[in-house]
């Protein structure tokens, strides 16, 4: 273990005015330093008066017909000046074999990756700048990528560029087969099940508690494994990330006691956010209201009408939170976010003590789906919807907002119905979605435009639809904003929150699960051996975020932080820095390092191959690019890669294949950490 | 320490004025002499030691569960219903006029003792308040009085206990533990070292105009930046710290990036020399239970106060949090298990104070965003507004109750929208409106740690609404 030296007070004040100096020093270097360095569009470290394929990253150059056009660049096969259909025939011709000329994306094989590139430059002629202005550049789909996936991968950047179109990409996933998590996390278990009762010598069966069991009390996390897992490798990652989004907007949390070993009901909660993820708002809010996860955490499950000889009245809990968090907010609100005010200047509030309660008694009288009202509540379903029953409902009318009232003698279900409605078609919705949806996957600080855009697209979709969640969010990616970024806004961007740290990290560096285990722990036999915590179990702890495990329904951090300094002087909000401690800024940092730096042989914690990256450390602008492409999308400053150039020809470094690696783990270690990696823009 | 000197302030100001190292230095705590640009008053001659300790009881405390008045016990019994606490159950103070929960028994015993005492009828105030003018509020959006926003909403009603000024939305104000350490640093003699400590992460109360509380993690060594310090291993490898210092104290147009190069930078240098004094704190002999999260969070806040010397410290603001108290059900279950957790943590970080010798110089005080509904929903209770607040240390006046407590009748003597008032002061089902402000209960801790004259007004804007600036629960202040 490192031991730290203890710093005499003389030294500290010595630094304190050191540090000043150094600033200032760098600061005039800085000027000198920052030259424009020559155009190179994809970033792959060719200047584009020398890059042979001037839109896609193709650092070897590779051509190999010598026709001074790089592969990549180059499906032009008979060389007749055009991509046409006699080269798809001969490309069909190639098909299966090793090319080489046909093999345009060089990995050595002729696939179907090769006929998505012919098809990109299909009428086209071929040549360095055959994609034209409007490709989409490595860089960029890298940029895209970090906003729509849980991190750009070379291969998903290489078939965004093929596709060389953001929509097509986006229909692409919107039809992408669903990846589940309560199924998958009963399989794990049953599995943990059948190898616990054959274990040798054999326990008590009661060791082993069955699978089918609502409430199981282990430290196996099924759901978080299942959605490590699919966060890592799903294709669906649109869907995945959308579910990742709502997951911070319509909270529950296995911290609350009531949740916190209801592993499949987590799961199938989430099923149900990555199912209704490119639905409608409407019914996920259906969905949502009747989980019984949600009935639990917010105590809506059981809520009885009032009875004035027991002095009871409803439970005001999902009531409140419903209005508040999930839907419109305490402020009425414009289209574009802003607060509408009244006359006096002062903020409108949405509803108040009396509309909370209304809402409260329109919510009475729902029970878990499997057994009556008054049975131990441990052995309600925790993965069917709640059902009504008509004896503990509130039938009186209900004024809800905007004076709207729910006529005497509904059921609950008429009344759950048209509470949901009344809620759902406030004119809050649109842009109170909106911002919280921007800031979950673009930028922290959207322009009211921006957000208005989004908002009308909720209110109509364009074919009459209020709340269809697919259209807003092609409507949030696809935003000139998103797309062109601080270019159009100089403040654009977002911290990247800590779980997202480490999957882009794992996509980027094609990690592989623990082996036996998985991404987050290691393997099975740990539960029998009562094995110590290893991989990402603390990561709580560590980072202060675990996917539905925030503190409260109001979530790991409010979308309205704004620190004390350079966001709060400027006016802006960073929501994720409400998590940032000097606690959870070190356990962070030496996490992240951990996975670069010293966890490189399998075992205790996920492996990453960087064997792509270490092959390249003999030629340092390259593996430079590499990571600007993969972890900064393009837009690395010349400052942070000189300081990256400079640590990679230290001399100190031997020249052996540890001394390679040590600059490989120094340079990924620095990106990582460094103000540009962690503000995603 | 003192033959090195901090460059005087205006040359300083005028350096910094070229460069933007402005905000990593300040970030990192180096600038507590700005404190002298807003403060009235002056803290630099303090000499004594004093400590206070924030125990923040997230999600709305259940407080007339927890001390029940026996002569309003058949009251409160009719309204509470099966979630009363029996009668027989109530733990009597040595005076016989207050019931503790059953589950609060050392709690009792520091009443009795006198090291506890009991501020009644706090809340969110800025004004003193009628129903009627609520009501008004209600129906007409506007009124003559000063309403706190958005009652009965946990994050409203959290934020403000903690900033205590009228707060209008999308607001950041700072919170009044911060400015009271904006001013206080001057007391300390090493301004380099945080003077203000949190357990439990980012806070409010903690976030002045110029400071910010240093982040630890309950029973956890102080850590450092593992793969970024001067240990590099294996031996031939470069500094790869100070490429990454490079990286850090670059300048940054963009206002996220310079956040985070800021907090990066703060917490590397304000970590080493904590991590080592801590280590080498003395240990502490008081038994206290690991596994009470509570307890953890103030063993931590003990070894802090127990380094103090070593690093200069007279003024110190702690701030802890106990949450999970929002019991809109299983609540006779779930209320229990806090206050066993709240009453443990307290008892034993009182005697581990009292081990360290500073039980006159500590004190410890809880704050909760609201009570609850005195009227029960089935199984639970709901959001309401004023509530009791406990105050423990030798410095309290303990062992009472300070103030008038929350009068109501066990039957309706009116009606809102439908909604039955319990008590002239009840806004409907039993949510109370506080007599005395946070403002009031806030001032009277300030008061003891020495904060003085137009500061008090400063710090607790609403204080001059008040007649009665101090409570009355702290001793000799």
């Amino acid at each position: 273990m490192n031991s730290v030296p203890r710093i005499g007070q003389g030294r500290r004040c010595g630094l304190f005015v050191q540090t000043i100096s150094r600033v200032l020093t760098l600061a005039t270097m800085l000027v000198i330093t920052n030259v424009a360095a020559a155009a190179d569009t994809d970033r792959d470290g060719i200047a584009d008066e020398h890059d042979n394929c001037r839109a896609v990253a193709n650092v070897n150059q590779r051509d190999t017909n010598g026709d001074g056009y790089g592969n990549r660049c180059d499906a032009d096969l008979n060389g007749d000046g055009v991509t046409d259909g006699r080269d798809t025939n001969a490309l069909r011709l190639a098909f299966g074999g090793t090319g080489p000329d046909a093999d345009f994306d060089g990995n050595g094989v002729v696939n179907g990756v090769d006929v998505g590139i012919l098809r990109a430059f299909f009428g086209k002629p071929p040549g360095p700048g055959a994609l034209g202005a409007e490709a989409i550049t490595g860089p960029q789909a890298g940029r895209f990528l970090t906003q729509a996936t849980f991190g750009p991968t070379a291969a998903e950047i290489a078939r965004l560029q093929t596709l060389n179109s953001y929509r097509a990409w986006l229909d692409d996933q919107l039809t992408k087969p669903r990846s589940t998590f309560l199924a998958p996390a009963r399989a794990m278990y049953t599995a943990y099940y059948n190898s616990c009762i054959n274990q040798q010598p054999p326990v008590a069966a009661d060791q082993c508690p069955t699978p089918l069991a609502e409430i199981v009390d282990t430290w196996r996390d099924y759901f978080r494994h299942v959605w490590w897992r699919n966060s890592i490798q799903a294709s669906d990652q649109l869907r995945q990330r959308m579910a990742f989004a709502l997951s911070h907007i319509l909270v529950v949390s296995d911290k609350s006691a009531d949740l916190s070993d209801t592993k499949f009901g987590m799961a199938s909660y989430y099923d149900v956010l990555s199912k209704y993820a490119f639905g409608n708002y409407r019914d996920l809010l259906n969905e949502v209201t009747l989980h019984p996860v949600m009935g639990l955490y917010l105590s809506m499950l059981r809520n009885e009408k009032a009875d004035p000889e027991r002095n009871i009245r409803p439970d005001e809990n999902f009531a409140r939170e419903l209005q508040q968090l999930f839907t419109i907010g305490v402020h009425e609100l414009n289209l574009n976010g802003t607060l509408k005010l009244d006359s006096l200047g002062q903020p409108i509030p949405t509803y108040d003590q009396a509309t909370i309660q209304a809402f409260a008694r329109a919510f009475t009288g729902w029970n878990f789906s499997n057994i009556p009202w008054d049975e131990y509540a441990g052995n309600g379903s925790r993965t069917t919807k709640m059902v009504p029953v008509a004896a503990y409902h509130d039938t009186g009318p209900k004024t809800l907002l905007q004076d709207i009232t729910l006529p005497g003698g509904q059921s609950a279900q008429q009344d759950l119905d048209g509470a949901l409605d009344n809620v759902f078609n406030h004119p809050n919705v649109g842009p109170f979605l909106a911002n919280q949806l921007i800031k979950r996957f673009t930028t922290s600080n959207p322009t009211p435009a921006y957000v208005a855009r989004v908002a009308a697209v909720f209110n109509d979709n364009g074919r009459g639809v209020r709340g269809d969640l697919s259209a807003v969010l092609r409507a949030i990616l696809l935003d000139t904003e998103a797309r062109d970024g601080i270019a159009a806004v100089a403040t654009f961007g977002k911290v990247r929150e800590p779980l997202l740290r480490i999957t882009q990290l794992y996509r980027a560096f094609k990690a592989k699960p623990i082996p036996g285990g998985d991404y987050d722990v290691p393997a099975n036999v740990a539960v029998f051996n009562g094995a110590s915590s290893q991989g990402l179990r603390a990561i709580d702890q560590d980072i202060g975020e675990n996917v539905l495990g925030a503190p409260s329904v109001f979530n790991f951090f409010s979308p309205d932080y704004a620190p004390v300094g350079p966001v709060a002087t400027a006016n802006l909000t960073a929501p994720e820095l409400e998590l940032w401690t000097e606690n959870t800024i070190m356990a962070a940092t030496n996490m992240l390092n951990y996975h670069i730096q010293d966890a490189q042989t399998a075992g205790d914690w996920t492996y990453l191959d960087l064997s792509t990256e270490l092959a390249l450390v003999t030629q340092p602008t390259q593996l430079i690019d590499r990571l600007d492409l993969l972890l900064t999308n393009g837009s690395m400053s010349e400052s942070l890669r000189q300081t990256l150039l400079t640590h990679l020809a230290d001399a100190s470094f031997p020249n052996t294949n540890d001394g390679r690696l040590g600059k490989l783990r120094d340079v990924i270690s620095l990106v990582l950490n460094s103000p540009e990696y962690l503000v995603q823009k | 320490m003192n033959e090195c000197k901090q460059p005087g302030r205006r040359n300083f100001l005028r350096r910094l004025g070229a460069t933007s190292a402005w905000s990593a230095l300040a970030m990192a705590g180096q600038l507590p002499v700005m404190a002298r640009a807003f403060a009235a008053e002056d803290y630099s001659g303090i000499a004594d030691h004093k400590s206070l300790v924030c125990v923040f009881l997230g999600g709305g405390i259940d407080t007339h569960n927890a001390f029940v008045r026996y002569a309003n016990y058949d009251n409160y019994s009719v309204l509470r219903q099966t979630l009363a606490i029996p009668r027989a159950d109530l733990l009597p103070d040595v005076g016989g006029a207050l019931g503790f929960h059953p589950s609060l028994a050392p709690l009792r015993t520091l009443y009795d003792e006198g090291t506890l005492g009991i501020a009644a009828n706090v809340g969110n105030l800025f004004e003193t308040l009628t129903p009627a003018d609520l009501f008004d509020y209600y129906r007409l959006g506007v009124t003559s009085k000063a309403i706190p926003l958005e009652l009965f909403s946990h994050s409203h009603q959290s934020d403000l206990v903690q900033q205590n000024i009228i707060r209008r939305p999308g607001s950041s104000a700072p919170g009044w533990g911060g400015l009271m350490a904006d001013r206080l640093v001057e007391a300390n003699t090493n301004p380099s070292f945080p003077l203000s400590y949190t357990v439990a992460g980012n806070n409010l109360w903690q976030t002045g105009q110029t400071s910010r509380p240093f982040s630890v993690q309950a029973g956890q060594d102080v850590p450092i930046f593992e793969h970024f310090n001067d240990d590099n291993w294996p031996d031939w490898e470069p500094s790869r710290s100070a490429a990454w210092s490079q990286i850090l104290n670059r300048s940054y147009s963009h206002p996220l990036e310079a956040q985070v190069a800021k907090a990066m930078l703060g917490t590397q240098q304000r970590s080493d020399l904590l991590r080592s004094e801590l280590l080498a704190a003395p240990p502490l002999t008081t038994p206290f239970e690991q596994g009470n999260w509570l307890e953890n969070q103030l063993r931590t806040v003990a070894k802090l106060i127990a380094i103090r010397q070593r690093v200069g410290m007279r003024r110190q603001l702690f701030f802890v949090e106990l949450g999970n108290w929002d019991t809109h059900g299983n609540h006779l279950v779930r209320h229990a298990e806090q206050l066993t957790s709240l009453a443990s943590g307290l008892f034993s970080f009182q005697r581990t104070i009292e081990e360290l010798g500073l039980s006159d110089s500590v004190t410890t005080f809880t704050v909760s965003e609201f009570n609850r509904t005195l009227t029960i929903n089935g199984d639970g209770t709901d959001h309401a507004w004023a509530g009791e607040q406990l105050v423990m240390g030798g410095a309290v006046d303990g062992g009472q109750v300070h103030g008038q407590p929350i009068e109501y009748e066990s039957t309706g003597i009116g009606e809102h929208w439908g909604d039955t008032l319990f008590g002239a002061k009840d806004t409907g089902s039993g949510r109370f409106i506080p007599e005395y402000s946070m403002d009031q209960y806030g001032a009277t801790l300030a008061k003891w740690m020495g904060i003085k004259g137009d500061d008090l007004g400063a710090i607790f804007p609403n204080l001059k609404n008040f007649a009665l600036k101090d409570l009355g629960f702290m001793r000799g202040a």
